[in-house]
């Protein structure tokens, strides 16, 4: 059978099975989530098929949707490694999660609509993995960024769900503006959003290198919208009041992924954009340690892993910012690994505690042992610890970075990413000791115990997935190679030196030694750090996140007032104006001709004999 | 022999006199004998005329004329009588109900 009916498949199952559990509502019960389980999983079937047997060469097909004039837009799909492999990532992590769920989620009221939204979004990323023609992406970029707003707004009742819904929505749209003007930009000077021809053919396409620039630079002001980058974040801290299902979804494989995805899919493209990978490089090391210095200061487990995440996704933007393209790749699929199981074990401890505190946790070691063990794994592949999955994708974007400063004489990149692997290795530790190793701090009315197998068996297998997938792309092995060197317009990637590696790892276990003695050992009092000046100067600048929600705020107030003011006086002075003036007019007209009403029948019999006079000599003129 | 000018002449100045009363009488009494007799000033020019010409429609306009004249002043009767009952004064300048 054709392979390409697989692609078509991979999103077209769970796209069409969407509105089977919300039609039929409560009458399946429990049947909705094997409907969306089911669904999943034969996408992620046929997807680990094509990963097995990929096309030799890519392979693409697209009909025909919208014809206008001599132009014509079509949805098709384009199927390669890059866009095999981030469908199996997709598929097979949201398979877990929705196993995961069917414990999790059971007890909640409104689950059909739970699972249509699930399939929906799973299907839309599918969709957007495999898009062949950039109006197909964006419609499936589209979709995705509505789930997103649907599945943390879940808890609708919950102001601060709703809340966070919205302003996910919102803030990830005014980047998906910018793709949607790159688009356009695109389509008029290229003549055609295929991605084939895009791709390997970017000169042609597009002439001129600064337009080229403009359309680099406006997706990717979108992929910061979705991939919450620096200056878009401030969406992803608060898409926590989800479901910790969602969270994991959102912030492995789905919704954060497509905007590393979006710029990777581009990639041959940015590279003969001139300066648009620096931009990149820059932004994706800003906001990787920007997170990681908020990440320090907060108490809220699930906000600690979200701004890992945004720390992450800013190491694999300025991976492709340096030029570290399957280095990147590469830890999209390891991050997605390690940061849903932080999330799932997470979640787990949600379940069983009720709260979100990391200071209300603690000793979950020894009652919770997969759940911590899950936990541990994740964060030291967070770390960057060998031979965890995290190890070796991070190590090759650092050492990218590196090599990047060496030619270019700009080590800005490298000494971020480098400090921000110390502080992440810090901040994470800190979540484990006080949550899971530290007895609690505070007195709590739930006893942690074991969650049940169906919500431990996805974190054991992930678990088991952290320890292979770094191997599939080391000394050892190569199978990983081709799937992320794939488009010979790719630049060589040399292996980062040992001595690299050697002071990455040193960073890393630095900050895990920092937190250990800090918070274990307790040698160093971070009460004692919080109270001098420029500790608690700090700390407030990370917990307020660096005032860019105070200064959104701050700029839409202003703005809006504006608006709101010359609306005002519109109304007041133009339109109010108007009416009122007619009605004086009309009172005033009014004033003027009383007067003649005297209310004596002698003068109105004048009247009419002056009447019938003007009539006669009318009539006698005329 | 009377000659038709001076019939017409006649009627023109029971014209006149009747409007005449009915501009300066403050009496509603008076203004509706004043309105009277300018309906009969028409009365006899009608007559006068169909006498001239020896056309009966004059004579059925006048004969009309008084029908309607009968009918008007009952009404103003009737009317006037309310005034009175209402307003304890049949003064028309005293009664400005209308006065805007």
């Amino acid at each position: 059978m054709n392979p390409l009916i697989y692609a078509w498949l991979i999103p077209g199952i769970p796209l069409v099975l969407t509105p089977i559990p919300i039609l039929a509502g409560r009458r399946l019960e429990r049947g909705s989530g094997y409907i969306a389980i089911g669904s999943i999983a034969f996408s992620t079937l046929f997807s680990v098929y094509l990963l097995i047997r990929p096309p030799l060469t890519p392979a693409f097909q697209s009909v025909s949707w919208i014809a206008f004039g001599t132009g014509r837009l079509s949805v098709g799909i384009y199927v390669d490694h890059l866009s095999i492999l981030m469908s199996v990532v997709t598929s097979g992590i949201s398979l877990l999660i929705q196993v995961y769920s069917l414990e999790y989620m059971r007890h909640e009221e409104g689950l059909p609509r739970y699972w249509t939204e699930m399939m929906l979004f799973t299907g839309s990323m599918l969709g957007f993995a495999l898009a062949g023609t950039l109006i197909t992406m964006y419609v499936f970029w589209e979709l995705v960024g509505v789930c997103s707003y649907l599945l943390i707004g879940f808890w609708y009742t919950r102001p601060e769900a709703a809340a966070a819904a919205k302003k996910a929505f919102v803030v990830t749209r005014v980047g998906d503006v910018g793709f949607l003007v790159g688009i356009v930009l695109l389509y008029l000077n290229a003549h055609t959003l295929s991605l084939a021809q895009v791709i390997n053919q970017p000169i042609n396409a597009v002439v001129s290198p600064q337009m080229r620039t403009a359309i680099s630079l406006l997706v990717f002001f979108a992929a910061t919208g979705k991939s919450a980058q620096i200056p878009l974040f401030t969406w992803l801290p608060d898409a926590m009041e989800g479901p910790t299902t969602v969270s994991a979804l959102i912030h492995s494989a789905t919704m954060v992924a497509a905007g590393v995805y979006l710029v990777a899919r581009l990639y041959p493209f940015f590279l003969v954009s001139p300066y648009a990978l620096e931009v990149v490089a820059l932004i994706g090391s800003a906001s990787a340690f920007v997170a990681a210095t908020m990440a320090l200061v907060s108490f809220d487990l699930k906000r600690i892993l979200a701004y890992s995440t945004m720390s992450q996704l800013g190491y694999m933007m300025a991976g492709l910012g340096v030029g570290a393209f399957s280095g990147s790749v590469f830890h999209l699929l390891n991050h997605a690994v390690f940061k849903s199981m932080l999330f799932l074990s997470a979640g787990a401890v949600l379940h069983v505690l009720d709260t979100r505190d990391i200071r209300e946790m603690g000793g979950l070691l020894r009652r919770m042992k997969v759940t911590s063990l899950a936990f541990l794994v994740g964060a030291l592949s967070l770390s960057g610890i060998p031979p965890l999955n995290g190890f070796f994708s991070k190590d090759d974007i650092v050492g990218a970075a590196f090599s990047y400063g060496v030619s270019t004489g700009d080590y800005v990149v490298y000494i971020l990413t480098l400090g921000a692997a110390a502080i992440t290795a810090f901040y994470i530790f800190r979540a484990f000791f006080i949550a899971y190793v530290l007895p609690p701090r505070v007195s709590r009315d739930r006893e942690a115990k074991e969650v049940p197998l169906v919500m431990t068996l996805p974190m054991v297998i992930l678990i088991a997935l952290t320890f292979i997938t770094g191997w599939l792309w080391s000394p050892l092995g190569d199978f990983f190679q081709p799937y992320v060197r794939y488009s010979p317009l790719l630049p060589f990637e040399s292996e980062p030196a040992l001595y690299l590696i050697v002071v990455s790892v040193g960073f890393a276990l630095l900050g895990i030694g920092l937190s250990y003695i800090t918070y274990v050992r307790r040698t160093i009092d971070p009460e004692e750090v919080n109270s001098n000046t420029l500790g608690s100067a700090l700390r407030t600048l990370f917990s307020k996140g660096y005032y860019f929600d105070d200064a959104y705020d701050a700029v839409a107030k202003a703005v809006s007032y504006v608006i709101a003011g010359g609306i005002d006086y519109f109304d007041r002075c133009v339109l109010d104006g108007a009416v009122n003036g007619i009605a004086r007019l009309v009172t005033e007209a009014g004033e003027k001709v009383r007067i003649t009403e005297t209310g004596r029948v002698r003068n109105y019999a004048a009247a009419v004999l002056v009447g019938i006079v003007i009539l006669l000599i009318l009539f006698v003129v005329i | 022999m009377i000659s038709l000018f001076q019939v017409v002449l006649f009627s023109t100045v029971l014209f006149a006199i009747g409007l005449y009363g009915v501009l300066t009488s403050r009496n509603a009494v008076r203004m509706l004998m004043s309105i009277e007799i300018l309906l009969n000033s028409a009365n006899v020019n009608f007559a006068a005329y169909a006498a001239y010409t020896g056309l009966l429609q004059g004579i059925v306009a006048a004969i009309i004329g008084i029908a309607v004249a009968a009918a008007e002043s009952s009404i103003g009767i009737a009317v006037i009588l309310l005034l009175d009952k209402n307003f304890r004064t049949v003064d028309l300048d005293k009664i400005k109900e209308l006065k805007g």
